[in-house]
């Protein structure tokens, strides 16, 4: 009677281990970014990604053709029309590659817009957190912030 | 009907026994320069491995009886031309390394040791043990270049080089041509490559996008197309990490018709800024379908889209 158990959950283990990938969630919803949000619907360019490697997040800052534009020169001060969107991801292990890290859970999503004001530059800067983006009040840190984004450069695209 | 029986053995022993003349003799030529690791890792690799990607092939009395012995014969030809650990030194070191990093993959996502081979040598079976040796032993390569001078440099002499200025667009021998506008695509993912020290970024054009957003992706619709771009990573003292030399561009181009030989799509890679087409032969695209194996259930597509 035990073997013949034995053999049964062998047969259902040989099973249960078969191709399962017709099911696999292959879209990385975890790191999807809120379709209310439309970022390819911006017509924003990719300037650069970056990581930190103590925090285990991935970014991606994405700009309009004037924060690109400035990017690649590496001007690193705000210049007036810019429009910048920094989206940050806790990083996530891929499973289909064991040698890399994908985005995960998305964390924030950082806006700023360089605007002027009687001729005066203003920055605007909006933090939206978690995969809800709830726009977050608290101001504090956020000129570290607006430096850490206007100081990117562009990555070399030939 | 006991008659027809015996005769239906007969001819059947009688083509069985024929089979067996027929014989592609399998050479185990000179060992040049064995790859050599920790011995529980190489144990790992010896009993798992070796027999196909070896010039060490030990054939068991049941693989020498035709037709295994013909199947074997091919996997071990095959085998070697894709990955010799008896020929360890034709690799370049970073070469080195991919394989062994590329072959875990294998081994992990079950592509290998080859079903096949496996359940008749069962003895060849990578339990999780062992995979999580084979990690670890892959782990402890991996080095952080913190503050790396040299990679600076590189970037710098990209940045002031005059590379890629050239109008024409350099062609990979497959006939794909190198595709500019990636750089306006959406971004389908990034991805962190610690194996090998890259930042990646993997765009999609408007059908890849689309196909995302509606959940279209298994397969991905024909005109899909992918560029995957890698840079080195630079590392300051922080731990934080942004892009260096660019490294190359990938394509994968869905056509089903066009790239049929390909399992419907088209590989190609430039690297460096010259953007220098990667590939001696034609046969190089063996090589992108080899690695992309693994994901035959995903449509050969290792990245997770992200939907946005």
């Amino acid at each position: 009677m035990k073997s013949h158990s034995t053999i049964f959950i062998a047969v259902l283990f040989l099973f249960s281990c078969g191709p399962t990938k017709q099911k696999e969630e292959l879209i990385n919803t975890k790191a999807s970014i809120p379709e209310t949000f439309d970022i390819s619907g911006k017509n924003l360019k990719v300037i650069t990604t970056m990581l930190n490697r103590h925090d285990s997040t991935t970014s991606l800052l994405y700009g309009n053709e004037i924060a690109y534009q400035s990017a690649m020169q590496h001007l690193k001060k705000p210049s007036l029309g810019e429009k910048f969107t920094l989206v940050t991801w806790k990083q996530q292990c891929d499973k289909h590659w064991f040698g890399a890290n994908i985005p995960g859970d998305l964390l924030a999503v950082e806006i700023l817009e360089v605007g002027n004001n009687q001729q005066k530059t203003e920055l605007h800067y909006r933090k939206l957190l978690g995969k809800s983006l709830t726009p977050v009040s608290d101001t504090l840190g956020a000129s570290d912030r607006v430096n850490f984004i206007i100081s990117q450069e562009a990555s070399l695209t030939p | 009907m006991k008659k027809i029986i015996i005769i239906s053995a007969l001819v059947l022993g009688g083509v069985f026994a024929i089979m067996q003349l027929f014989r592609p003799k399998i050479q185990n030529p000179p060992v040049t320069h064995d790859f050599t690791a920790p011995p529980q890792v190489k144990s790992i690799l010896v009993r798992a491995c070796y027999d196909c990607h070896s010039n060490e092939t030990n054939l068991r009395w049941y693989d020498q009886i035709q037709p295994i012995y013909s199947t074997v014969s091919n996997h071990i030809k095959d085998g070697r031309k894709v990955l010799n650990f008896s020929e360890w030194d034709k690799l370049a070191k970073p070469d080195q390394k991919a394989k062994l990093w590329e072959s875990v993959n294998q081994i992990e996502q079950g592509a290998m040791p080859i079903a096949s081979y496996s359940f008749v040598h069962q003895d060849s079976h990578v339990s999780a043990q062992d995979l999580l040796i084979l990690k670890n032993y892959l782990q402890g390569m991996v080095k952080r270049d913190i503050g790396d001078t040299s990679k600076l440099n590189d970037l710098q002499k990209q940045y002031h080089s005059n590379a890629g200025s050239d109008e024409t667009l350099p062609k990979s021998l497959n006939g794909i041509t190198y595709i500019p506008d990636y750089k306006n695509w959406q971004v389908i993912s990034t991805s962190e490559r610690f194996d090998n020290g890259t930042l990646r970024i993997i765009y999609g054009n408007d059908i890849a996008v689309k196909a995302v957003r509606s959940h279209n992706i298994n397969p991905w619709p024909d005109g899909t197309i992918f560029a995957k771009a890698a840079w080195d990573e630079l590392e300051d003292k922080d731990g934080n990490v942004k892009t260096g030399a660019f490294k190359q561009v990938e394509y994968m181009i869905k056509d089903s018709k066009r790239f049929s030989k390909t399992n419907g799509w088209g590989f190609a890679r430039f690297k460096t800024p010259k953007l220098v087409p990667y590939g001696k032969t034609i046969l190089f695209t063996q090589e992108c379908i080899n690695c992309h194996k693994p994901m035959s259930d995903n449509d050969l597509v290792f990245t997770f889209p992200i939907k946005n």
